[in-house]
């Protein structure tokens, strides 16, 4: 590392203060934002963080002068977060961050406009990384991670801050959405529930008011839930509503999106084109999709365990594997269309024995008696009009529209 | 129900050899009329359209018990037939002594410190060998620090090493002895205000004691688990609820004491696999028990099922560090296959999120997902959530005892959807042997035709030409 001079040090410690109140003096958020960058590793704050590291006291230096001094419960903190992350202490990173994150709420209480409100953002998405890296390191060491679970509560704090009258409220939804990031990652999604009843029911927001890029991600992830909980109607309507106002030239998102909306989308009865699974690199679908159109159980229970670990992780396994039904039905449509075409007058009766020797051939060993029982469940879930006969081992379709499409509704349960 | 010709069933069904003497089930709408032997007044036209939400509280019908016998005789049916209930009872005490012992002394160290002779010096040997045992267990990578499954400790760094030489602490046994504050399996010669140190056995205390006199340490924590343990070679009937609650809140007491001396080793898992053994067992023998008034009155079922959760959350985290070390726990796919099939659905009383089962197997690693228990869960979420009756019941006749309790939470659900489904795909007029359906659901011992009945089915008896 090259030689850095005390002199120097100081100089640009002094700069990064000077900075910072003039900033706050002018009411200039897009200087002020930056300088709260603790994990962006942009040059100056690098520098900034070495020459900490050579001068060793600038708690003093803040304390000297008065337009330093007032913002100290601020600065000192924060200087020694960035000082704490370059030398790699994340978890003491975290913890400085979090108290200078605290005194700055205190402040932005008090003044009276939103002009601040950006630098808030950008505190509230270091809180949430900083508490990530910080858990990582606990993690490494064998401790149990629990600064993550700390930042939710500090968001929280700060959510209450943001919820009331005035024009700060508009900031609500993108802390919510940091909220939604972190109780994800936790796995403590019960959580937002919360924070949801909040921006929805309470009548403080109104949710046209907020910026659009919020209000995607907001439905992003609402739209996720709803998969969690398979209300598939709501699912659909949150993550259309996700990918229609999504940034059109934001591949990565557009692809976050498309993979929760695709299985939504499968489970009413709507398929994939072929280019749309290559254009945004989601081919584990493609078999899926595949098994569904061809009534190919085997294909589907392959796929399923061909991408086990990543649909379990994404949630959204139990969803696909509920095709199952669909893709009987797909099966026995298919046989009747073969029947139809060999012999009209009698296509509408299908032996189930010929079901049992088709799931046969795709390596599926199942009984007479389960193919009855299958049968069954799809006459009362509506995917197939008709009635069976016991003895005769025969399903009977109805005369009229034997296969109703889901049209959008979900199979029943 | 008089024989029949079967003339007015819509033709061809003289065929016969294979109905044998079958009784048949015919889709009716006019059973309106129909009086039911039980109170459910369900009009078999609603019940064409949908079949309505079943009153039946059939968790009182019975699963099918044990792994490898044919189904026949061993079902403990309804209240009628006693003796065959006897006999079933002891069947299952036999098969659940078996369940609940560990299949192989896993924690053979603790084994060898078997408690005898002077209290006072075993307890001081007792303490230093298990001094020097945890400290070998947490040396391995990790010098100073030992993981903690819940992070509410503050005070991670201070250990507290039990002193106490009893199943209860002497002070607590007083006190409960002065206030008549005893259970009853905890009283000498059924007098109220006396027990012993044989018999009292100290109580599940939500404040946390950090007195080390207070505490008991591992090899007195063996030695009153497999007191407990051992109660239930009694024979037992209508005792079991109380010995239950009993049990229950005792084992929690053990919990937290293995919890405030931060023991998380090999010993500790085997403690919490018999409790949970317990529950599973509970959750099926006491389903027809209702929450009582008291806190050791009636069962709670809710509270049973969280208490398991809670001990399996706990368990995960010992097997978790143990695969850290490179430690691979046997029993482990049995117990993540147990709660997977707890998770599968959600139970009476008890919430399951949807996507629960999706977490707790995306947590399992790829190994341990593939094992037999876990892909049997598996197997059953399937069946259990296309409605799959056949594969459903066809699996609870595989299934091991514990297994099979678990399963059976969702019978009901799985019968009630089943017949629904049958009611929807037979015309009117068709139907289905009974002997099928009752082999189908699982209910061959049972009374059948009453649920067939309420679900708007009607029978017909059919005699063979």
């Amino acid at each position: 590392m090259a030689y850095l001079s005390m002199g120097e040090a100081h100089r640009r410690i002094t700069e990064y203060l000077n900075r910072f109140s003039d900033a706050v003096s002018s009411q200039d958020v897009t200087s002020l934002k930056q300088l709260f960058a603790v994990s962006s590793n942009s040059p100056p704050l690098l520098s900034l963080a070495d020459a900490l590291n050579v001068f060793q006291d600038a708690n003093r230096l803040i304390k000297q002068y008065d337009k330093y001094a007032q913002f100290g419960e601020i600065l000192v903190p924060l200087l020694r977060s960035f000082q704490s992350y370059r030398l790699g202490n994340l978890g003491d990173s975290y913890h400085a961050f979090e108290k200078s994150a605290n005194a700055f709420i205190q402040e932005f209480r008090n003044w009276e406009s939103a002009w601040a409100l950006e630098a808030l953002y950008v505190i509230a998405f270091e809180i949430r990384v900083l508490a990530e890296r910080a858990d990582r390191e606990l993690a490494s060491f064998g401790k149990t991670p629990e600064k993550l679970k700390g930042a939710g509560s500090f968001l929280m704090k700060v959510f209450g801050v943001l919820a009331g009258k005035g024009s700060k409220r508009v900031g609500a939804l993108y802390v919510t959405c940091q909220l939604f990031k972190i109780y994800f990652k936790l796995g403590t999604v019960h959580l937002c529930r919360s924070v949801i009843r909040s921006i929805e029911t309470a009548r403080i927001f109104d949710f046209e008011e907020f910026p659009k890029r919020d209000k995607v991600t907001y439905m992003y992830y609402t739209g996720r839930l709803e998969v969690f909980n398979e209300n598939f109607p709501a699912a659909d309507q949150k993550l259309s509503y996700a990918l229609m106002h999504c940034n059109p030239r934001s591949e990565a998102n557009i692809r976050m999106i498309l993979k929760y909306l695709i299985p939504v989308k499968l489970s009413i009865g709507i398929l994939p084109k072929d280019w749309l699974l290559d254009k945004y690199n989601l081919v584990e679908y493609s078999n899926v999709v595949l098994a569904l159109k061809r009534g190919d159980l085997r294909l589907l229970r392959h796929a399923l365990q061909e991408h086990e670990d990543r649909f379990l992780r994404s949630g959204v396994y139990l969803v696909l594997e509920k095709l199952e039904l669909q893709v009987y039905q797909r099966l026995v449509k298919k046989i009747y269309i073969i029947q139809k075409q060999k012999d009209p007058s009698k296509a509408h009766q299908v032996k189930l024995e010929v079901i049992v020797k088709a799931l046969q051939w795709l390596e599926m060993d199942m009984d007479i008696d389960e193919v009855e029982c299958i049968m069954a469940i799809l006459i009362y879930k509506n995917l197939v009009k008709g009635y069976f006969a016991h003895k005769s081992k025969v399903l009977v379709l109805s005369k009229q529209d034997p296969f109703p499409k889901l049209i959008g509704k979900p199979v029943n349960s | 129900m008089a024989p029949h010709g079967g003339g007015d069933d819509g033709g061809g069904d003289r065929i016969g050899v294979e109905w044998g003497e079958l009784i048949r089930i015919y889709k009716g709408i006019a059973s309106a009329k129909m009086s039911l032997p039980s109170a459910h007044n369900i009009d078999a036209e609603a019940a064409a359209t949908k079949p309505t939400s079943f009153p039946v509280a059939k968790r009182s019908r019975s699963p099918v018990p044990s792994s490898n016998q044919v189904f026949q005789g061993n079902s403990y049916s309804t209240q009628d037939d006693t003796e065959r209930e006897m006999q079933a009872k002891a069947k299952r005490l036999a098969r659940f002594k078996v369940e609940l012992r560990p299949t192989e002394p896993s924690s053979s160290e603790i084994a060898n410190q078997r408690f005898s002779g002077n209290r006072q010096d075993q307890a001081m040997m007792e303490k230093r060998k298990y001094v020097g045992e945890q400290s070998v267990e947490a040396a391995g990578d990790f010098p100073n620090v030992i993981v903690l499954p819940d992070s509410d400790s503050l005070e991670s760094s201070s250990i507290i090493i039990g002193l106490c030489p009893d199943m209860c602490p002497e002070s607590e046994r007083a006190e409960r002895e002065r206030k008549g504050d005893l259970d009853q399996y905890e009283c000498l010669d059924e007098d109220r205000n006396q027990s012993s140190k044989s018999l009292a056995v100290k109580k599940y205390n939500k404040t946390a004691e950090r007195e080390a006199d207070l505490i008991r340490p591992m090899p007195i924590l063996q030695k009153t688990i497999d007191y407990l343990l051992d109660l239930l070679d009694q024979p037992y009937d209508d005792k079991f609820l109380g010995m239950y609650n009993f049990l229950w809140d005792r084992m929690r007491a053990i919990r937290m004491d293995l919890r405030m001396q931060h023991i998380f080793n090999l010993g500790s898992i085997t403690m919490l696999e018999q409790m949970i053994r317990l529950h599973v067992i509970a959750m099926h023998e006491l389903c027809e028990y209702t929450k009582g008034e008291g806190f050791s009155e009636g069962f709670d079922a809710h509270l049973n099922i969280e208490q398991m959760n809670k001990t399996s959350v706990e368990l995960f985290q010992m097997y978790d560090d143990h695969m850290k070390k490179g430690i691979n726990v046997p029993t482990e796919k049995e117990f993540r296959g147990y709660y997977a099939v707890l998770k599968l659905d959600k139970h009476p009383g008890y919430k399951v999120e949807p996507a629960e089962l999706s977490l707790v197997l995306a947590k399992m690693t790829a190994e341990i997902r593939q094992t037999p228990e876990v892909l049997f869960a598996h197997d059953v979420a399937r069946a259990c959530r296309t409605g799959n009756f056949i594969a459903f019941f066809r699996l609870a006749r595989k299934a091991s005892y514990l297994q099979a309790c678990l399963m059976h939470a969702h019978f009901a659900k799985l019968r009630t959807q089943a017949l629904a489904s049958l009611h929807c795909g037979l015309q009117y007029n068709q139907g289905v042997p009974v002997a099928h359906v009752a082999k189908w659901l699982g209910m061959e011992e049972e009374d059948i035709e009453s649920l067939l009945e309420c679900h708007g089915f009607f029978i017909k008896d059919f005699e063979e030409p």
